[in-house]
């Protein structure tokens, strides 16, 4: 995970795995992102694994964005980390309903 | 603990095979004459259903594709758009047939063949087709809706009876399900859980499923990427039991976080409805399961595990024996609680691999359906006692033998309804299925009202092929046991099924490796009984030790009639054969000792023991030396590490751990009878397969690296000096005494007990034809393991000494010279010079192929 920082935002580039075993170091990164209080966008479409931990720290990371009122939102998403929300019913809690056409 | 597919394959497999023995069931219970066969038609829906679900889960796509055209017809059926019919049920059954096919390969990891598949899918199909044009026919004489009028215009079949049978459901009933709230516990992901893999084969199993992921529990402040707060709402719509529900969500989760409330609501439900589901709720509490599936593997391994505490519970009363009776005083009471407490767990544990005799019997009434049919005869098939519980591993096992049994009783037992017709009996033949308990075993009958067997027909065929004496008299009840025999059969007519006299012998031969027997009894034109007898398990067995010469052996106590000492006035001699009277009449006596060890008898015959057996309805007296105690023995396989052994059923391991062998009893009656016919004596029964393949005696390609070096053993025979693979010796002991085989080479010294594995010991002087021949009993035993397939069998080579070892590479081994004998070039790998010594490279492969032993009479 890799975290862009320009002027008028920041771009979270997502891992290529998202698992249990990476979302510690990924909470750390995502955290560290939201101090510099500039919209965020997640450009997640290299995912080709993410577990239900990962998706979680996803939550997570949209609650406490919105907690602190800072604009997150999705540049791209690939069909692994649409489909692995959508059977985990976290579409609508993750801002995915109805963005199958940005696959 | 995450769940490895190969598991979860199993269950797949099992939970299957279950569902098609429930679909023959109900096909069979469909009357087409009745006006509706909704209970019938309901089950098969449901096991079709599930065996979609679980295909889809393990990615078996034209499975699962399948399984969905058939759910189509039959919810079309369901629904009342098209009536049952005969080729429904044809087609139904050749599905399930091909679905067994389907598991077979898959449990033999083998491809499925998807072009059968496809053919039958495509049958599917074009019952759709029709079943599309009825509707559509029937469809214009009615006031429809406007959803029908949309369906009709639908070119894809399978999709329009798909609607129109989910729009007549909305309509008629309303929809049903389940909402389900999870609520997992913190560590689920410590667990190395993740529920992707279940909700994923829940809404594959169920399309309607919707779930909601509830977030709530996620802290503010000190969140803890390695704990759970998740949980969800689910709402699965449609049918499916709650038994199933619970088998699919219990592979992640524990039952008690779920909680499964049925729904039952009035109106259709919206797709994009928030769950709030109950018009009508009935919440279930879900206590603790009643069933748990444990893979039959870990049972096992459990019934070892306590197999070898009967060992040290043996081991420790002969210890105690052994001790001043003062100082074991105080143990005394402690050693019978133990006992005590020992045998219930031992009686828990047989009880938990019990399972009803139903499961084998499942399949029947389908086979004997078609089997009638197809021979034109009427036959009412009757169970009884279905419940009566039998070891899972005996299940497995004496479900075709039993099939088989059937098979013929409807072939040559039941006539055709001509026949009973004239003959004055019920036009319907009746078969009858009764399993029960007795004395501990468990009996099986199978009874039919048929013809019944001829004994002179018998007499007549087995006069002519040499079976029995012209000059004997023979009750009707060993008559029948002669259809036992290989190849004997009274049929006239050689039938699909039956009469080939092909079948029976192996019958036979497998109720008897599961330490059991079978019996016939039959009236002439009144029918035939086959009475199975087996023991309840096939891991323990109930035995009396005996000891011939200063070898111990256990004899079933399954097959002992009667124990006494020697009545010398009892013994006649007739023509140069000795019986012994009991209870009026004269039996074969057959000494074990000559029979075991091919040996004259030594001592007087008024220091033996006689032992009463019977074996296909004939008495025999056989002889030992002692009779010790009986006790129930824990049976340990002889082919784990070698062959079968004749006249032997397996070994066991006794408290001082030596090793007995397990008698078998009726394989040697056969073999006695079978010496007693040939004019000499002297024979072993394996062929010589048992140490090589005579189809592969050009040496083989040394398959190792010109340059690396491979470690060797080497080793002496004699003066010669050998060496072996180091790869393959697993240890080196020194020589423990072997317990003897029977009927089997010289160069086989027997068995020894390698820490509760039973190993055999190969006499490599012996092999070697190297002087002196007799087994010296001083020696070093060098256990290889080797590979044979997919098993490891373990043997001990019985050298003379080591010497060394050597590092050795391809380069520095010469070839064996030519002119050697091609015999011995099979078993050599080569020659090597070191220090002035040679040293013959051994192919142990070769020299040793536990693959290919052959047992011979």
């Amino acid at each position: 995970m890799d975290i862009e920082i320009l002027d008028d935002r920041i771009i979270i580039h997502c891992a290529h795995t998202m698992d249990k075993n990476s979302v510690l170091h990924q909470l750390s990164l995502l955290y560290s992102s939201l101090d510099a209080n500039k919209p965020i966008y997640l450009a997640c479409d290299q995912v080709s694994i993410i577990d239900t931990a990962a998706i979680q720290l996803l939550i997570h990371f949209f609650q406490t964005a919105d907690r602190k009122n800072i604009s997150l939102q999705w540049q791209s998403f690939s069909p692994t980390l649409y489909k692995v929300a959508s059977i985990l019913g976290a579409k609508e809690i993750l801002r995915l309903e109805n963005m199958e056409t940005n696959l | 603990m995450p769940i490895e597919y190969s598991q979860l394959l199993a269950t797949l497999i099992e939970e299957t095979e279950e569902n098609i023995a429930d679909i023959d069931e109900a096909l069979l219970s469909i009357d087409l004459n009745l006006p509706n066969n909704n209970e019938a038609i309901n089950k098969i829906f449901r096991a079709i259903h599930t065996i979609k679900g679980n295909s889809a889960i393990f990615k078996l796509e034209s499975i699962s594709h399948l399984m969905h055209t058939a759910e189509t017809l039959l919810d079309g059926i369901r629904n009342e758009i098209t009536k049952i019919e005969k080729s429904h049920i044809e087609l139904l059954f050749e599905m399930s047939d091909s679905m067994r096919t389907v598991l077979l390969a898959l449990r033999n990891k083998k491809s499925i063949d998807q072009n059968g598949i496809e053919i039958l899918t495509n049958k599917f199909q074009n019952l759709l087709t029709q079943m599309e044009s009825e509707v559509v026919t029937s469809r214009t004489t009615e006031a429809s809706t406007d959803a029908a009028t949309d369906i009709a215009t639908d070119t894809d079949t399978e999709k329009s009876l798909e609607k129109i049978a989910s729009i007549q459901k909305d309509i008629l009933e309303g929809e049903s399900g389940w909402h389900i709230r999870i609520h997992p516990k913190k560590d689920l992901f410590k667990k190395n859980l993740d529920p992707i893999l279940v909700f994923k084969m829940l809404t594959e199993e169920m399309p309607q499923t919707q779930i909601f992921l509830n977030p709530s529990r996620i802290p503010k402040d000190g969140y803890n990427a390695d704990d759970c707060y998740l949980s969800w709402e689910i709402d699965v719509i449609g049918e499916i039991s709650k038994q199933r529900l619970l088998e699919i969500l219990t592979w992640i989760f524990d039952e008690k976080d779920l909680t499964l409330t049925k729904l039952r609501t009035k109106q259709k439900k919206k797709e994009t409805a928030i769950p709030t589901p109950s018009i009508q709720k009935e919440v279930i509490n879900i206590g603790p399961a009643t069933t748990l599936r444990i893979a039959t593997q870990k049972i096992d391994a459990l019934m070892n595990a306590v197999g070898e505490l009967v060992i040290i519970e043996s081991m420790l009363k002969q210890a105690v024996k052994k001790m001043d009776p003062k100082q074991t005083l105080n143990l005394d009471e402690p050693l019978d609680l133990f006992d005590t407490n020992f045998r219930n767990l031992q009686d828990i544990l047989l009880r938990i691999r019990m399972v009803p005799i139903g499961f084998a019997v499942n399949r029947f009434p389908r086979m004997i359906f078609e089997i009638s049919n197809k021979m034109g005869k009427q036959v009412n098939f009757v169970i009884k006692g279905d419940q009566t519980e039998i070891d899972k591993n005996m299940i497995e096992k004496i479900s075709d033998p039993l099939l088989h049994i059937i098979r013929n009783a409807i072939d040559h037992g039941i006539e055709s309804p001509e026949t009973r017709e004239k003959k004055g009996k019920n036009e319907t033949g009746t078969l009858q299925f009764n399993a029960f308990q007795e004395s501990g075993n468990i009996v099986i009958e199978i009874t039919d009202d048929g013809a019944g067997i001829d004994p002179e027909k018998i007499k007549e065929v087995a006069l002519l092929r040499g079976l029995i004496k012209p000059d004997h008299s023979y009750s009707h009840e060993e008559l029948y046991q002669l259809i036992f025999k290989p190849g004997f059969s009274t049929a006239e007519e050689i039938t699909e099924y039956s009469g080939r006299g092909v079948g029976l012998d192996v019958v036979e031969k497998n109720i008897r490796s599961l330490g059991g027997s079978v019996q016939v009894s039959s009236t002439l034109g009144e029918g035939s009984t086959f009475k199975i007898r087996l023991p309840l398990t096939l891991a323990i067995m109930d035995s009396q030790i005996i000891s011939i010469k200063d070898q111990i052996f256990a004899v079933p106590l399954l097959s002992i009639i009667e124990m006494t000492k020697i009545e010398v006035d009892n013994v006649i001699i007739e023509h140069q054969k000795n019986y012994y009277k009991y209870n009026d009449k004269k039996i074969p006596i057959i000494f074990l000792e000559s029979l075991l060890y091919n040996e004259k008898l030594k001592d007087p015959l008024a220091q033996k023991i006689i032992i009463i057996v019977q074996v296909n309805a004939r008495h025999y007296a056989l002889l030992c030396d002692k009779l010790h105690f009986q006790q129930p023995v824990v049976i340990k396989n002889l082919e784990e590490n070698f062959c079968k052994v004749p006249g032997v059923i397996g070994a066991t391991i006794m408290g001082d751990g030596d090793i007995a062998l397990i008698l078998d009893v009726q394989e040697l009656v056969e073999i006695a009878n079978h010496l007693d016919q040939r004019a000499s004596p002297k024979v072993h029964f394996f062929s010589q397969k048992f140490s090589f393949s005579k189809s592969n005696h050009q040496p083989q390609e040394i398959n190792m690296p010109e340059i690396m070096n491979n470690e060797y053993l080497c080793f002496s025979l004699g003066r010669t000096e050998y060496a072996i693979n180091m790869e393959m010796v697993k240890e080196i002991s020194i020589l423990k005494k072997p317990e003897s085989l029977p009927f089997t080479p010289s160069y086989l010294a027997g068995v020894i007990n390698l820490r509760g594995n039973i190993v055999p010991v190969v006499n490599l002087r012996e092999f070697f034809h190297i002087k002196p021949d007799s087994y010296s009993g001083k020696g070093i035993l060098i256990i290889i393991q080797l590979e044979t397939g997919e098993k490891q069998k373990i043997v001990a080579l019985l050298v003379d000494a080591i010497t060394d070892t050597q590092s050795i590479s391809r380069i520095d081994i010469s070839p064996i010279p030519k002119g050697s004998q091609l015999l011995l070039r099979h078993y050599i790998q080569g020659l090597v010079y070191i220090n002035q010594r040679i040293i013959t490279l051994l192919q142990v492969e070769n020299l040793v192929d536990t693959n290919t032993c052959e047992v011979k009479v």
